[in-house]
């Protein structure tokens, strides 16, 4: 009996040690790696602990650098082309901009979405001595008749805290500047699709997290591949040229949403691709026309390596446009995401696979 | 001597029979996460019958509404409270997989539907719970026309729930059926200064605080008879009733043999700014015009004498006390809550405390 269970224990071991790196199920998959990002607070400015978060998860053997607005990156191999991946590691939130006598906070966004999503739900202010639960105060007149012809902005919005001094408010560690995110829930609506805020762009971060653990780095030749983690793309991609302008990038691919209009409001007019149908090429979108020749050649890559990909254009901008004026090629790597700049951004487990798998064909391939 | 000796045991044994207040936060935390829109009260009238001692004899009306009587004699008193909160049902299946809504109730807010769009709801099958989200445009690629009257876009009209399938099968093969209950999903926010907020939670902490007190006397013996009531479909309206009535607290009258009755309600702090009332400064003892019924008399010196706050409030309209208006012998007693009907509903848990101390020392 004892020499059964041993023979079965090995046997475990031995399927565990050779399950390949990056399987689905284990940490370093990217949807693990998703679920681990999302719950971090990183409004644009203050993305301090997103980018802990990913410096130390990088393997010691890396050269990964910091700048002083968190941006992380790091490069291997050396000479041209330079390749360069990079997602961004901020989310739309609110700044702390004032204290009312009452008690109350006055706020400024950050980044773009509906006010009115906001109205009367909770959020939390991040302190410095942790964190702090609030509530949007919805209208003055919410309970009226005529509320609804309100015209609900971010200026008008104040944050309730539930007390009802200034004092109070400092007692409480909130000062001017902390960030405020909403309250973050994970909706995992199937085993293979959830909603969240920050899936925009924490799903570009996990990928490129998760391409990281199955490259092996020294056997990058005749290219250089920098994979980058930049702040404040949602404020006006401020990390982004900040990269720019230190970095000689013949190629970047900026890894971020692809709006799609899978969702039941959106005319199927452009942007039609559905959730779970892959990883997306956003050649066109408000910020960059992709060159054809370029993005056919990520489509060739993908095709003869059998991971599903399609071609689209949407809107938004991505920070690789940060890059086009100096001559760097822009070439946008996706999934399909319905509900942008939402709290409920879904995106399906397959799409993350396939944009994983790409990133790392392109690495090799390119 | 006597009197003083008797004096000191009623005073020890009126402490003895108060119900501990901090227990209703335990008893929050299994009311709390239990749906219960009008007309489908049963999960949570069951929740409540599992908290309470084993051993009581219930007893439920047509409406599903949960009864039990404590005590023989006396003047029979009976305590009441709304168990329904404002939900939806599924309506309809969207060729597409989306989950149609509908209300079986209106609501005070004009604006209860639009707080719900871009939120997680949950849909309570007979199978267990589905987690599912308002759907609501994209930002980035949303028409001029819609951005422009967003407003009007949140409404029931177009209340979608996305459960991430893609076909009416693929709904129905989660267990989901037409009519199932669905609620935004049930989190408490822990604010500062001992407030706590979240969807409907002026109702649920009536349950638990109701809840609370009645499994604390239980376990003693009651002078008078004493009747626990969790009336279902309080915020659906009696038909053929005047004043407008509460259909669950219509049964209930009709169902009691009481002389006097306490009514736990939800007092709306915002849309009743002009009567200067606050939270933290105590329940709102209400009342309907003319002079104070003997309890609430009874009341005013009861909270005067053990220093428990409290808050009056005349000629307020409400459904939940109307039915019970033609009694001598009836109070209205609201928990003050800030953002009624709003995904946030603020409580203050002194004002709680203190409807928990006062509940038991009447019913002593």
């Amino acid at each position: 009996m004892i020499k059964k269970t041993i023979i079965l224990f090995l046997i475990l071991c031995t399927f565990t040690l050779c399950l390949p790196q990056g399987t689905r199920d284990d940490n370093n998959s990217p949807w693990s790696l998703l679920k681990e990002l999302l719950i971090i607070p990183g409004v644009s400015g203050a993305e301090e602990k997103v980018a802990d978060f990913i410096q130390t998860s990088l393997p010691e053997t890396l050269q990964v650098q910091r700048d002083d607005m968190d941006n992380v990156w790091f490069s291997a191999g050396e000479g041209h082309p330079h390749l360069l991946f990079v997602a961004h590691t901020d989310e739309l939130g609110f700044i702390v901009t004032g204290i009312t006598p009452s008690g109350t906070l006055k706020v400024r966004g950050r980044g773009g979405f509906f006010p009115l999503m906001y109205e009367g739900h909770s959020i939390v202010v991040h302190t410095k001595d942790g964190p702090v639960e609030g509530i949007v105060s919805p209208r003055e007149n919410y309970w009226q008749r005529n509320a609804k012809s309100f015209n609900f902005s971010t200026e008008l919005l104040e944050i309730y805290l539930g007390v009802s001094s200034e004092d109070e408010v400092h007692k409480l560690g909130i000062s001017e500047g902390d960030p405020i995110t909403i309250r973050k829930e994970i909706v995992e609506l199937s085993d293979d699709v959830l909603a969240s805020r920050a899936v925009d762009d924490r799903a570009g971060c996990a990928a490129l997290l998760a391409a990281v653990f199955r490259i092996d780095w020294t056997e990058i030749k005749g290219k250089t591949v920098s994979f980058a983690w930049d702040v404040q793309e949602e404020i006006g991609l401020n990390g982004a040229s900040r990269l720019a302008e230190t970095m000689d990038v013949d190629y970047v691919f900026p890894v971020d949403t692809f709006v799609s209009s899978d969702g039941p409001f959106d005319s199927k007019r452009f942007a039609y691709i559905p959730l779970g149908s892959g990883a997306v090429v956003r050649a066109i979108d408000t910020s960059n026309i992709a060159p054809q020749i370029e993005f056919k050649k990520v489509m060739d890559i993908a095709r003869k390596n059998n991971i599903p990909a399609h071609l689209g254009n949407t809107r938004g901008g991505n920070d690789g446009s940060a890059f086009v004026s100096s001559g760097t090629v822009d070439i946008p790597l996706s999934w399909p995401g319905t509900y942008s700049h939402s709290f409920i951004e879904k995106i399906h487990r397959d799409d993350l696979d396939a944009l994983t798998d790409l990133i790392l064909a392109l690495v090799k391939e390119w | 001597m006597k009197k003083l000796k008797i004096g000191i045991f009623l005073f020890v044994f009126s402490f003895s029979l108060q119900a501990n207040p901090d227990d209703v936060t335990q008893i929050l935390s299994k009311i709390f996460p239990v749906a219960s829109p009008t007309g489908y009260e049963d999960r949570l009238v069951s929740t409540i019958q599992k908290i309470l001692p084993a051993g009581l004899s219930f007893e439920k009306d047509s409406l599903g509404s949960l009864y039990f009587a404590l005590g023989d004699g006396g003047e029979h008193l009976a305590v009441l409270t709304g168990i329904d909160e404002t939900g939806y049902f599924v309506s309809g299946f969207d060729s597409r997989g989306y989950l149609n809504l509908d209300r079986a109730v209106s609501v005070d807010t004009p604006l209860f539907d639009s707080f719900q769009f871009g939120h997680p709801m949950t849909v309570w099958t007979s199978e267990g719970p589905v987690s599912g989200v308002l759907a609501l445009p994209s930002l980035h690629i949303i028409s001029r026309e819609m951005r422009n009257d967003l407003q009007n876009v949140f409404s029931l009209e177009n209340a979608l729930v996305d459960i991430g399938v893609s076909s009416k099968n693929e709904a129905q093969a989660k267990g989901i059926e037409m009519l199932d209950p669905v609620t935004p999903l049930a989190r408490i926010s822990h604010l500062a200064g001992d407030r706590k907020s979240g969807p409907s939670l002026g109702t649920k902490v009536n349950t638990s605080l109701l809840v609370d007190v009645a499994a604390e006397v239980s376990l003693k013996s009651l002078g008078q008879k004493t009747t626990f009531v969790w009336m279902a479909q309080t915020k659906y309206p009696a038909r053929r009733s005047r004043p407008r009535a509460a259909l669950g607290a219509v049964l209930a009258k009709k169902n009691l043999s009481a002389v006097k009755f306490l009514i736990l309600g939800i007092f709306p702090l915002d849309n009743q700014s002009k009567n200067q009332l606050s939270l933290g400064a105590g329940p709102v003892l209400v009342t309907s015009g003319g002079s104070d019924s003997d309890l609430n008399t009874f009341i005013v010196d009861m909270a005067l004498r053990s220093n428990i706050p409290l808050q009056r409030v005349n000629n307020m309209e409400s459904m939940l006390l109307a039915p019970f208006l033609s009694s001598a012998n009836v109070s209205g007693m609201f928990l003050p809550v800030k953002y009624s009907d709003t995904p946030n509903e603020v409580v203050d848990f002194r004002d709680v405390r203190s409807l928990v101390k006062l509940i038991s020392s009447i019913i002593q």
